[in-house]
């Protein structure tokens, strides 16, 4: 009886090594497979990144020279006056400026989520096509950096969208940290809105960059549209 | 023959005192290693005396028995972390004397032993199979020849499985005794007391080398 039970024993660890070994094997596949997803992931951001930037030197720099060089070849024939050419350069050298700022990780980290936004808030006063509100409830919170790039990188996905797309003449942020526990954003425009599942469903408009970087803070984030009624995006993260 | 075998017994149970001085200043169940095995050596060895002076010996062990239950109660229900149990010692310690007082009355002195032994080490057995089983079913990454609990929980299975076979066929063994002279109980015992100090004597070596490493 006994050496049925040393047998048994023998053949439990022999067992228990063969499962052992095939647990560590799934597991290195996994860890592959993740890393893996990550490469993916961070070439795909890269990507999403050099996109913007050649869209943005595009439609605005490159626009504002362009029409420089055209104004300066009309130049030579003294019909346009320098200082108009001078005013587009000095505007796609500001431009040029914003991009870079907003691109900078580190230039951005220096504000709070309120002072970013009253940045972007003075940037759009200039152009005079939308009102925007900002609103603070609670107090005020210092968040830790990558928390707060990730939160202000999808505000400005959210309200980038809104300025280019939406044709909205309204646009309110709302951040309340009177939970104290959680942070709660909510951007609310009165454009003409999407349909929320098509996009999800063609991953147009970035959402699902934004709910990816959300999901990272082990926050949520809902996106309530429909076309023509305007577009409502809450953020929920913890404190 | 009873000689060579109370030897090598005694042999045993003072290997595996020496190797728990190892873990003596560990925490929580390991420190109740040593007392006990010297409680073990100190009954073992009196009891031998007795055997070989030819006087009864059972009630040393009658009054060891307590012991070893409460003993092998504590290490079994630290090692399948039980911890809501294990806050109720003294109510384990009272089940104890209540299961001892309740075998006595129903069976009497004389098979106070056999009748513990066969009871309390079926539910080890279980207790060991219990931990065998979820140590399956949790944790797959550790090198399980390595584990003192392991090796801690392997000693009590061979030797409470050995135990209840022996006393299930002592007639058996008896007769095998008169009839050939050949002291098979003793012989498988000592096999037992081998394997289960031996295992406790590696476990408390691979819990030496856990803090030193």
């Amino acid at each position: 009886m006994s050496l049925v039970v040393v047998g048994f024993i023998i053949s439990y660890v022999r067992l228990f090594n063969t499962r052992k070994k095939r647990h560590l094997e799934e597991k290195e596949q996994m860890k592959e497979n993740f890393h893996l997803q990550l490469l993916h992931s961070k070439l795909e951001i890269q990507e999403q990144t050099f996109t913007e930037i050649s869209k943005e030197l595009h439609d605005n720099v490159g626009q504002l020279l362009s029409l420089a060089s055209l104004q300066l070849g009309m130049a030579q024939n003294q019909s346009i006056p320098l200082e108009k050419i001078k005013q587009n350069i000095d505007t796609a050298l500001g431009d040029l400026r914003n991009i870079s700022k907003s691109l900078n990780g580190e230039y951005i980290q220096q504000f709070s989520i309120a002072e970013f936004l009253q940045n972007i808030k003075n940037q759009l006063d200039g152009t005079e096509t939308i009102d925007f509100q900002i609103e603070q409830i609670g107090e005020r919170y210092t968040l830790a950096i990558p928390k707060k790039i990730i939160l202000i990188r999808v505000l400005q996905e959210a309200i980038q969208n809104i300025v280019k797309h939406a044709r909205a003449s309204l646009l309110r942020v709302t951040i309340d940290s009177s939970d104290r526990q959680v942070l709660k954003i909510a951007i609310i425009d009165n454009g003409v809105g999407f349909d929320v599942k098509k996009a999800e469903l063609r991953n147009g408009l970035g959402l699902s960059n934004m709910q990816k970087r959300i999901e990272s803070l082990n926050g949520t984030i809902e996106f309530r549209s429909r076309p023509s009624e305007g577009t409502q995006i809450f953020i929920t993260t913890p404190l | 023959m009873a000689l060579l075998t109370i030897s090598l017994n005694l042999i045993f149970v003072t290997a595996a005192l020496l190797f728990s001085l190892l873990i003596l200043k560990e925490r929580q169940v390991w420190k109740i290693f040593f007392p006990y095995l010297l409680v073990v050596l100190i009954t073992e060895s009196y009891g031998a005396y007795l055997r070989l002076s030819g006087i009864f010996n059972s009630y040393v062990y009658n009054i060891f028995m307590p012991i070893y239950l409460y003993t092998f109660s504590l290490i079994l229900l630290y090692i399948l972390k039980a911890e809501k149990l294990l806050r109720y010692k003294y109510l384990l310690l009272s089940s104890i004397v209540l299961f001892y007082v309740f075998i006595f009355y129903r069976f009497g002195i004389s098979k106070l032993l056999s009748e513990i032994l066969v009871t309390s080490n079926f539910i080890f057995s279980i207790l060991c199979l219990i931990y065998l089983y979820r140590l399956m079913s949790d944790n797959l990454s550790i090198n399980i020849l390595k584990l003192p609990e392991f090796w801690i929980v392997v000693g009590i299975l061979v030797y409470s499985f050995g135990s209840i076979t022996v006393w299930l066929f002592m007639g058996l063994l008896n007769t095998i005794y008169q009839t050939m002279q050949l002291p098979l109980r003793q012989i498988i015992m000592l096999f037992l007391n081998g394997f289960l100090y031996g295992s406790w004597s590696y476990a408390f070596l691979c819990k030496y080398q856990q803090k030193i490493s």
